[in-house]
């Protein structure tokens, strides 16, 4: 302790302060609580948003739900949003720079010029970001889950145009990303994304920018292109596979004709469509049904989905329309993925979303390793 | 002695330049090592290849026995880096500082640390954005003394102090370093400066050594030689002309010797590190105006420069 023994000792009370504090024991894991302190701005950002997202969804649970005003559905529509923007606000914009923010700065030679490998320290404040966007995430995830199954029970209709599941654990699309851990695994994604990123490009806001980029189109591929194949789907035939008649908090994966004894969907040709129609008019009876329907929002053409229901509604028997096909050697078949597969698809898809974190964490580590500062 | 750092034909090349090129040397262990150059010589390039910052292009670099490049954290613990930007986090107190040193640095001496910060009159509790060029100087300096390594790196500690701060920072280094058996190596572009703390000497110029030594040797193996106009014939006891400077009438030469001058018709003056340093480092230049000049490999029998010890 005489290092300093040139500099003339003071009796100051900050001595006797400081000197306390030089020799207080050894605190334990010194590099995760360095790597907390220096994030501590972005903790503390991190529980203000949850608190913020918390209160808000309170007070629209508080003082809307009791009717389906255009009030309550834009609340609902704006929580939707937010949770939506969770994981790229506290991934992307809050603790992927804290991570990365240091590289492009020369204060990046200060901290690797410490007794702690560089490795080390990347996986320290990841480490600590991690958690931290992992609790909160937690956190907002009961809170998804007990607002969506609130408005489920006062709402057993769907709300039009919110994209809000009925079910607190259906497969729908919108509902499945917010409500259970794999919201948690998304953020943890972004995290690892961002700060990949951030090692890849030294810039200021180019890799959030990137990142939000990248995150999209994952969101995208993984909801649209992976998550309907998980496993094998559920099959559906004949009036309840053409009328959409699916088990409440299905994900609908593919629909269409098949030739009798095959689950083989064809292409929706124009044989199979004037076949269709024609099996539509001969249930329809006499009565010809219009080639078209012109509607308050357009033109309808023959065929669709609307047109059908609308069909429904004049009178034409799906019952029939399904025997005539059926005579014609054609049954309709829709699959799907049944809400009972909620938790094996929420685990599935955490999986995915954690090995690509994963993997995305090597390669900052790699990155970094290699780094000039 | 020991060699606390070796290089072996070590270079760094930033896309097109190099910033350092083909040095090889070793640094004896518990000195204080003066790095001199003019600025873009590749001192900071080579500090920061030291303190494992910067991947070598060529060659390779030992500091206490391991590759500095992605060095463990118990091997970096070992080593002080303070760069010549003395990057701080801005929005941390001076305190806040030194516990996060302390964190990260297993054998920090915090105590020491905040009691020099107190000596100097650093207010603690004020945000190192707050603080003045030498305030922020001393806390750097601070964090990085109080690591107690075994070598010292600092790269222009002294760049835009005024000069009661340069006192006081060059007063607790070596403090320091008079009470351990660290090394220091410290960079310069001016000699001057160092030449009262350090007693061994690095020269770079245009990313190339140019001299290595210990100060003493150095002092006593160059003289200037003042004499009649020379024409390059060899001189009996003179290793190598460093540098000449020659007008119609006479010759100032500064030399290296190898042994007993003749000095008949030379007046021979014994040079300050001033002189040799700037000889070195003259001769990298192209030739300016007034003077004939000769590269000293003319009258070398084998250049000094990249040879460890001269």
């Amino acid at each position: 302790m005489s290092d300093l023994a040139n500099t003339p000792l003071s009796d100051t009370p900050a001595l006797d302060r400081t000197g306390s504090v030089g020799s207080a024991p050894r605190v334990r894991f010194p590099v995760l609580r360095a790597a907390l302190r220096v994030q501590r701005a972005e903790v503390v950002a991190l529980v203000v948003l949850a608190v913020g997202i918390t209160v808000y969804v309170g007070l629209a649970m508080a003082f809307l739900h009791r009717s389906l005003s255009p009030g309550e559905t834009l609340a609902a529509a704006i929580a939707s949003a937010i949770f939506f923007l969770v994981p790229v606000l506290v991934g992307i914009s809050i603790f992927g720079p804290s991570c990365t923010s240091e590289y492009r700065t020369p204060t990046v030679r200060l901290l690797w010029t410490q007794g702690v490998s560089r490795t080390r320290w990347i996986l320290a404040k990841l480490a600590v970001a991690g958690i931290a966007v992992a609790a909160v995430t937690s956190g907002l995830v009961f809170l998804s889950n007990w607002w969506l199954g609130d408005l489920a029970r006062t709402h057993a209709p769907r709300p039009l145009g919110v994209g809000i599941a009925n079910a607190p654990t259906g497969l729908e699309e919108a509902h499945f990303a917010l409500a259970g851990p794999v919201f948690v695994a998304y953020a943890l994604f972004s995290l690892a994304l961002a700060t990949f990123l951030g090692t890849l490009i030294r810039r200021k806001a180019w890799p959030a920018i990137a990142a939000a980029v990248v995150y999209i189109g994952v969101l995208s591929f993984v909801g649209a292109g992976l998550r309907p194949h998980y496993m094998a789907p559920a099959r559906e035939t004949g009036v309840s596979a053409y009328t959409g008649m699916l088990p409440t908090g299905s994900m609908g994966v593919a629909s269409g004709w098949a030739p009798r004894g095959s689950t083989r969907m064809l292409p929706y040709t124009h044989h199979l469509a004037s076949l269709e129609w024609n099996c539509s008019q001969s249930a329809a009876g006499p009565s010809t049904p219009p080639n078209s329907i012109r509607t308050y929002f357009g033109v309808i053409p023959a065929g669709s989905q609307v047109w059908q229901q609308l069909l429904q509604g004049s009178g034409i028997s799906t019952h029939a329309l399904i025997a005539c096909m059926r005579n014609h050697g054609f049954t309709y078949i829709a699959t799907y993925q049944p809400p009972s597969r909620y938790w094996a698809f929420e685990g599935i898809e955490s999986g995915i979303l954690l090995a690509l974190a994963a993997v995305l964490v090597l390669a900052a580590v790699f990155r970094v390793r290699r780094m000039n500062a | 002695m020991t060699d606390v750092l070796t290089a072996d034909a070590l270079g760094k090349r930033f896309r097109f330049t190099w910033a350092l090129r083909d040095c090889s040397l070793s640094l004896p262990a518990g000195r204080v090592i003066a790095l001199v150059g003019p600025n873009g010589a590749g001192k900071s390039t080579f500090l920061r290849m030291a303190a494992g910052l910067v991947r070598p292009t060529t060659g390779t670099i030992d500091v206490l026995g391991h590759n500095p490049f992605n060095q463990s954290g118990s091997e970096a613990a070992r080593v002080g880096y303070l760069d010549q930007e003395r990057p701080l986090l801005r929005n941390f107190t001076a305190e806040a500082m030194v516990t996060l040193a302390a964190q990260m640095n297993p054998r920090f001496d915090m105590a020491a640390a905040l009691r020099y910060l107190c000596d100097v009159r650093i207010p603690l509790a004020n945000s190192i954005g707050k603080l003045s060029v030498g305030q922020r100087a001393q806390v750097a300096l601070a964090l990085v003394v109080g690591k107690r390594p075994e070598l010292l790196i600092l790269d222009e500690p002294l760049d835009g102090l005024d000069p009661l701060a340069r006192h006081d920072l060059m007063t607790h280094l070596m403090g320091h370093v008079a009470g351990s058996s660290a090394t220091v190596l410290f960079s310069s572009h001016l000699v001057s400066e160092l030449e009262p703390v350090c007693d061994y000497l690095v020269v770079l110029s245009a990313s190339r050594v140019q001299l290595v030594g210990d100060i003493d040797v150095l002092a006593a193996t160059h003289r200037n030689l003042i004499g009649p106009r020379w024409s390059g014939e060899p001189l009996a006891g003179v290793a190598a002309v460093i540098h000449e400077d020659t007008t119609e009438r006479q010759s100032t030469l500064v030399v290296r010797t190898d042994g007993e001058l003749d000095t008949r018709g030379w007046q021979v003056v014994e040079p300050t590190l001033d002189d040799i340093v700037l000889a070195y480092l003259r001769e990298q230049r192209p030739g300016t105006s007034g003077t004939r000049r000769r590269s000293r490999h003319d009258a070398i029998d084998n250049p000094p420069s990249r040879s460890a010890h001269v």
